[in-house]
């Protein structure tokens, strides 16, 4: 499915459980997503965070609510922290961010500064992580020893970062990169009309079951 | 006229930078322009890019000024090329890159992946099209920001530096390929320190003096060329480091192996070697910034067995990037922490410490913040910070990259003299030879995935 409409899906979902006070619903909603993920060969780690991910915020909804509220509500709960766990991951652990980006731009026509910016960003966080690491040797190397709590050590990061980041604007600007300004497109998105059914059918089925659970 | 400045004035504070400074650039020339680190080429390259939109006097590209238009269109007249081959794209790949640029530009889609495939082409890069810009080398990258601006067609090519971590093959191939594109009617504009390669292809050289510019002519050019020179370097018979059956990986790629081999012996070590060939990833090793296979020892010991914060006092890395190394706010903070961690506290007394800043020409910077300096003088400044701390070992990683002739020959004699009094060891990486060839004492060459050391230069 294309990811902005998935995205779009996703969070008109979302907004709808918060509403609904009805296990049953979640439950099916969590499934759902459940299947969808598997159909989606995620690696066995990611997997198995979702086994474990929901084990601790289910028991801690579970027990508060039992004990001060009603067994009822504690159902509804636990399951709709299932529920909103299994969807998130159904958008993050399946979506691409360049696709997604993408669909921004072209088809939501989200500012252009802020999508590249973040494209921008994205491919320096590799980076980051490295430089990380360097400073701390490099201050080493000096006879500083900066703790990873250090403020020193964010301060240092902070400013490469900015440092980068004036570069990088600079770069973007000399590569013609004009804020705002129409572009054209590569790659043009387009979202099949089979996305618009799949996911307006759900939404339907949704309200039936909201209507008729 | 393809480019024309009149009475330009620019100021940082009270620093003057230009001072009524005019120039007009033949359309379909190549020039050079030289001056000393911190000058201000930089900046004037900067100004005739447009990027300096505030600045009092007139700056015309084409006749046109290009400071008012929209960046996607400046780029049809002025292609730039960065001194730092890492911050200069916003893409993983190449090919990202150059669609990204050309969607800019609003060519039609149907024209993109044409044109950037001719610009790959034209340069001679096919094959890294898909690769990740991490995993290209400085001189693969500035080929790669040079094919984006062949895809922009842009008529004015500026390059700040573009060689400063770039090897000898692979300047000599990115300027040949600059010098088809003047056939083709683009006009080049070059600073550089390193005048190798220039002789034989400039029309004009400029020169930056006293807040304004002038030309030079060809045999005043001449003059201030380097004269060939021979070497004999020693043959190594003892060494702090010692490798055993040593082999260095980059992403599944062999970058060196090596059976047995000593480096590290009282002196000048120069390592040479062609562009990501993996003499940074060396060094990564030797200082525990990377992983490999086999053995290193440092006086005998396995380097893998020491505990990290405790060998950096003995084996440190001066990193090819200055800001790194930094870690308070100005100069004279700066020189006291290093002060205060060094090993060698009764020979570095703040009047050395002054001693050796005069001759570096630093002196008057103290009070200023270190993130503000030049690029020469931050490398300057670096270098003294290592020195001062005084580990056994330093390994230098490109310290003259981007100095000027006269800064490049002070660095040479204090390498030299520190050397001879036993104070350092010295390991040096560096594609500019001229001013370092007589101060070394080993010279060790990585070619064909291997180390050795040659006798003859």
């Amino acid at each position: 499915m294309n990811s902005g409409v998935k995205f779009g899906f996703i969070l008109i979902v979302s907004i709808e459980l918060t509403f609904i006070l009805n296990a049953r619903i979640n439950f099916i909603v969590a499934i759902i997503a459940a299947v969808y993920l598997m159909l989606s060969r995620l690696t066995w780690q990611r997997y198995l965070l979702l086994v474990l991910m929901p084990i601790l915020p289910v028991l801690g909804a579970w027990t508060s609510f039992s004990t001060y509220g009603t067994h009822n509500m504690a159902i509804v709960m636990a399951t709709r922290i299932v529920a909103y766990i299994y969807l998130g991951a159904a958008f993050s652990f399946t979506t691409n961010m360049v696709d997604l980006l993408n669909t921004l731009e072209q088809k939501w026509h989200l500012p252009t500064t802020f999508v590249y910016g973040l494209r921008g960003a994205l491919t320096f966080v590799p980076r980051v992580k490295q430089e990380i690491k360097t400073i701390h040797i490099a201050a080493l190397m000096r006879g500083e020893h900066l703790s990873f709590y250090s403020p020193q050590l964010f301060f240092k990061a902070i400013l490469i970062s900015l440092q980068w980041s004036t570069r990088l604007s600079t770069a973007m600007v000399s590569h013609g990169f004009t804020e705002n300004a129409p572009r054209t497109h590569f790659q043009s998105v387009v979202i099949q009309k089979r996305d618009w059914l799949i996911a307006v059918s759900l939404l339907v089925i949704l309200q039936l079951m909201i209507a008729y659970l | 006229m393809i480019v024309t400045l009149e009475h330009l004035n620019l100021s940082y504070g009270k620093t003057k930078i230009f001072d009524d400074l005019t120039l007009t650039i033949q359309e379909n020339s190549f020039n050079l322009l030289i001056g000393p680190s911190g000058i201000g080429k930089s900046t004037l390259l900067k100004i005739i890019a447009g990027l300096f939109p505030q600045l009092k006097g007139t700056v015309l590209v084409d006749n046109i000024a290009i400071s008012q238009l929209p960046a996607n269109q400046r780029a049809q007249y002025v292609g730039f090329l960065f001194q730092d081959p890492d911050t200069q794209f916003a893409m993983p790949t190449p090919f990202e890159e150059l669609t990204f640029t050309l969607e800019n530009l609003q060519i039609a889609s149907d024209e993109i992946a044409e044109r950037a495939t001719a610009a790959l082409k034209f340069v001679g890069i096919e094959q890294l099209a898909n690769q990740q810009m991490t995993t290209l080398s400085g001189g693969e990258k500035q080929k790669v920001a040079l094919a984006i601006i062949v895809a922009m067609k842009s008529k004015l090519l500026l390059l700040d530096e573009p060689f400063a971590n770039v090897d000898m093959t692979a300047r000599q191939e990115i300027l040949k390929k600059v010098k088809t594109l003047q056939a083709d009617g683009v006009t080049i504009l070059v600073a550089d320190h390193d005048f190798s390669g220039y002789p034989e292809i400039v029309n004009n050289v400029w020169e930056i003096h006293n807040h304004k510019i002038s030309a030079l002519d060809h045999t005043q050019f001449i003059q201030r060329l380097p004269k060939p020179q021979h070497h004999t370097f020693k043959i190594i018979s003892e060494g702090v480091f010692e490798l055993n059956h040593f082999k260095l990986l980059n992403e599944k790629k062999t970058l060196i192996t090596v059976p047995e081999l000593l480096i590290g012996a009282p002196g000048i070590t120069l390592l040479t070697g062609a562009n990501g060939s993996g003499k940074s990833t060396l060094f990564n090793a030797l200082t525990k910034l990377k992983s490999f296979d086999g053995q290193i020892t440092y006086q005998s010991k396995n380097i893998q067995k020491l505990k990290v914060a405790r060998y950096v006092q003995e084996v440190a890395l001066l990193f090819q990037s200055p800001e790194r190394q930094f870690l308070r706010m100005t100069v004279d903070e700066e020189l006291t922490l290093s002060y205060q961690h060094s090993q060698q506290r009764a020979f570095w007394s703040p009047q050395k410490i002054d001693h050796y800043l005069t001759r570096l020409n630093l002196l008057h910077l103290r009070q200023h913040v270190v993130y503000q300096l030049s690029g020469g003088q931050k490398k300057k400044l670096q270098l003294l910070l290592m020195l001062i701390v005084s580990t056994p070992v330093l390994l230098l990683d490109e310290p003259i990259a981007g100095l000027d002739v006269a800064s490049v020959r002070v660095v040479a004699e204090i390498l030299q003299e520190l050397s001879t009094q036993g104070k350092q060891r010295f390991i040096i990486i560096s594609h500019q030879l001229d001013a370092l060839l007589p101060v070394v004492n080993y010279h060790l060459h990585l070619d064909h995935q291997t180390l050795y050391y040659q006798e003859q230069f």
